[in-house]
């Protein structure tokens, strides 16, 4: 009680105090406008200043310490008011609301308020495999200023920022998050690659940081001695998870037969449109039927 | 003398008007006091818990969410409806740490809106966690999209549900429904400026707008624009121009005016943009004799 007690009665002390000196300036400017001697209107005009100078710098600190006190829930500054919610009811719904932050991981896009800003965090995945996290920490001011942030210097983010940061927001977001899901995807399908079918390559896959350039050299039969198929995938369009242009080579020398032509031809559709790995994968299955096959006598 | 009265009355005038000023600037922080979204957090985790104290804390908690909350929303376009999470049986395994480490699998609903269209998700979401590694996968997922006015989105639905693609999701149906709104002001915009010629049979949220020469019965330009997602969750604009045309006025076409204008639109979309070629086609319908 004491603390609203107080604060009420600061606030009124005020207001009386404003109304007290605005009575006593009209009283005293009355004479002034009459036959009062210069010399007496001077020492009330100064008395007026300095009373007035002392009853505004003691509103300053009020606004001050008011607008610090903004930051402060207003029930604490009314405990006896009846509150409207109970606490039980607070709880519910704040778990409801830190559910809901959480389920917005879901969505790709989070993020959370900061003192100066906004810290924005991209979720990227390739399928269903959910990938890295990146975030982009933003201060609200004119212009929109991108304080710090964990992107990939190759990611285009500063022409991201210069299109669209200041002119759409919700546009700047989802086409970063969009950049950030390609490159993702892409590295992802690579490292599959290199990782779950290393025995099908002839040695390391080559990339570029951006992963929109691959090039790797491979065989059907990972028991064999030569690598006769060399592959060049190149994603032109940065926000994509297939290549826009699909090269495969044979590298045998000599006459190749008719079949391998066909067999490139048929690996280079392979390649357009399935992701990286699930090509391999189907190579896996057309051998493990081969050997299904030639075990039965 | 004179003077110097002046000046102090000016002064005791600038010193009412501050007073007045910060008078109102300490009634409107007061009110507003709960409301205020931007509050430092590190000052109130500075402040003692307990009792009444931890009841104004929750609520402090509670509204720096829920203002979160909204400008996620305001910042993705999409809002929650509501959200569950459970954990679920492994199918075929009685305990949870195998030898490939801590496995964990989830059952999730998610319901809320995307722009104006309401959606509702149910997924499967497979935790595992090694001592190398931990790794976090979507394993089942279904969605309904209601109502669905656009026939587009069936086939990226089913498409989705198939590559388990949550994210691409959302980023597909944002960029999708974009297009669709921006479709729609652009309709708007013209069949205002111009309500004589501009024909929308289907409404503002159709597919097509049809232009209509004042000069000549009969005689109209159809543009039908159209929005896809293809394969990859690219979403893609197309826009064709049809034309109608009485059929004495075909045979007068030596030139094959009409047979080439859809060409010609789709050079002038890429030189102009869509609503400057929209608007030229307008002119050139408008000025004809």
């Amino acid at each position: 009680m004491a603390s609203s007690q107080k604060h009420v009665f600061s606030l009124t002390g005020v207001l009386y105090q404003l109304e007290r000196l605005e009575a006593h300036d009209q009283r005293s400017a009355r004479p002034q406008d009459g036959h009062q001697g210069p010399q007496d209107s001077e020492t009330d005009l100064e008395a007026k200043i300095l009373k007035l100078r002392k009853l505004r710098d003691e509103l300053r600190t009020k606004v001050k310490l008011h607008e610090a006190g903004a930051r402060i829930p207003i029930a604490n500054l009314e405990p006896y008011e009846p509150l409207k919610n109970s606490e039980e009811n607070l709880k519910m719904k704040l778990e409801k609301a830190k559910a809901f932050f959480q389920a917005f991981h879901l969505t790709g896009l989070s993020g959370k308020l900061t003192t100066k800003g906004v810290c924005i965090c991209f979720n990227t995945a390739f399928e269903g495999n959910i990938l890295d996290s990146y975030y982009v920490d933003l201060i609200i001011k004119k212009p929109l200023q991108i304080h710090r942030h964990s992107v990939p210097v190759f990611i285009p983010l500063e022409q991201i920022a210069a299109k669209y940061l200041e002119t759409n927001f919700q546009h700047f977001v989802y086409s970063l998050s969009e950049h950030l899901n390609g490159y993702s995807g892409r590295k992802y399908q690579a490292d599959q690659l290199q990782c779950g079918f290393s025995a099908f390559l002839a040695r390391p896959l080559q990339r570029n940081s951006l992963c929109t350039l691959l090039s790797f050299t491979y065989t059907m039969d990972p028991s064999g001695e030569s690598f006769p198929f060399c592959a060049r995938l190149v994603y032109q369009d940065l926000t994509t998870t297939l290549p826009t242009d699909v090269t495969i080579t044979y590298q045998g020398t000599g006459a190749t037969p008719a079949s391998w032509e066909n067999q490139r031809a048929v690996h280079e559709t392979l390649f357009y449109k399935n992701a990286l790995h699930k090509v391999f994968e189907s190579f896996l299955r057309v051998r493990e039927n081969f050997d299904c096959v030639s075990s039965v006598p | 003398m004179e003077k110097e009265r002046e000046e102090q009355q000016q002064q005791l005038r600038a010193l009412r008007a501050e007073i007045a000023a910060l008078q109102r600037r300490l009634e409107q922080t007061h009110p507003a006091a709960a409301l205020d979204p931007e509050r430092d957090p590190e000052l109130e985790r500075r402040r003692p818990a307990g009792g009444r104290e931890s009841a104004g804390d929750l609520e402090g908690q509670l509204g720096r969410a829920e203002s979160g909350l909204s400008f996620l929303s305001r910042l993705t376009g999409i809002s929650i409806a509501d959200y569950s999470m459970a954990r679920a049986q492994l199918p075929g395994s009685g305990g949870s740490a195998g030898e490939n480490g801590l496995r964990v699998l989830r059952k999730g609903r998610l319901a809320g809106q995307c722009h104006a269209v309401p959606f509702q998700l149910e997924f499967q979401l497979l935790e595992m966690q090694s001592e190398e590694s931990s790794s976090a996968a979507i394993t089942d997922l279904s969605i309904v999209l209601e109502p669905m006015e656009y026939s587009a989105l069936s086939r990226f639905v089913a498409r989705t549900e198939e590559k388990r693609d949550l994210f691409l999701f959302f980023r597909s149906l944002h960029f999708f429904l974009e297009w669709c709104e921006y479709r729609q002001r652009t309709f708007q915009y013209f069949k205002e400026k111009y309500p004589a010629m501009v024909q929308l049979p289907g409404g503002t949220a159709a597919d097509s707008m049809g232009l209509q020469s004042p000069h000549v019965p009969g005689f109209e330009l159809v543009l039908v624009w159209t929005v896809h997602i293809d394969a990859e969750g690219k979403v893609v604009p197309e826009l064709d121009l049809l034309t109608k045309i009485p059929e004495q006025a075909l045979t007068l076409d030596q030139k094959e005016v009409v047979v080439r204008a859809p060409h010609c639109f789709r050079t002038l979309l890429q030189l102009l943009g869509i609503e400057a070629a929209i608007d030229s086609l307008i002119q050139l319908l408008r000025t004809e004799e």
